[in-house]
């Protein structure tokens, strides 16, 4: 499921990394720009921005907060992300 | 969205690491008694001021060339700063690397400049070849 409609190759966590934009995606291998289903991605972004929200608030003030809480958070929910489309759970959208 | 993010990261880190420094020197020029320290503080911020924004200038008209300029003005602030705190530290002076401090002046800016080099960020750029 999580593939390039046009290569077939997989989506590399990388190519989540790389992204600005969570529902738009770019193939690592041949570039082609690859759509997020936009319920299943929409739902998702909503519910990890939520829980970032939530992680950060709790732990606003700290010392190191940059550091010790944002950016592992940020790279938690990258991993996160990737991994709910490496399952299908977030699903690609057929062009 | 790789246009938001650029013309989101661009003034903030502008913003951040020289327009605040250089209003904050211009104030200690305008409140202190001996100018001299701060007026050369001023004088370099302003450069780098002017600097930047010509940067930016070029980094809105979608040329690379802007954004070799803006982050070489960023890497020459983390970098001396660096240098006043080592040399502080060498001269006896409490070492000033906290957690935020690396983050602000080391990771952040590196995290930008990957973003803005590394990222999907880098095809808002005319000479990056995109599809």
């Amino acid at each position: 499921m999580s593939k390039c409609s046009k290569c077939d190759a997989d989506i590399t966590f990388m190519s989540v990394l790389n992204s600005p934009n969570p529902l738009r995606l770019k193939c690592s291998n041949c570039k082609e720009s690859i759509k997020i289903h936009s319920v299943t991605g929409g739902i998702a972004v909503a519910i990890i921005f939520a829980l970032i929200g939530i992680v950060l608030y709790a732990f606003y003030g700290i010392e190191g907060f940059w550091l010790k809480v944002v950016l592992p958070v940020i790279l938690v929910s990258e991993v996160g992300y990737f991994l709910l489309i490496k399952l299908g759970v977030v699903k690609i959208s057929s062009n | 969205m790789n246009k938001v993010a650029v013309m989101t990261i661009v003034p903030l880190c502008f913003w951040l690491y020289t327009a605040w420094p250089f209003i904050l020197s211009a104030f200690s020029l305008w409140l202190s008694e001996d100018k001299s320290a701060p007026a050369i503080s001023t004088i370099l911020w302003g450069s780098a001021v002017i600097v930047q924004i010509y940067a930016m200038v070029l980094i809105f008209s979608r040329k690379t060339k802007g954004l070799h300029i803006f982050f070489s003005v960023m890497a020459l602030h983390a970098f001396l700063w660096l240098s006043d705190v080592l040399v502080s530290y060498f001269e006896g002076e409490e070492l000033l690397l906290s957690s935020s401090v690396v983050f602000d002046k080391i990771l952040f800016p590196l995290l930008v400049a990957w973003g803005m080099y590394m990222s999907d960020i880098k095809y808002f750029f005319n000479n990056v070849e995109s599809k």
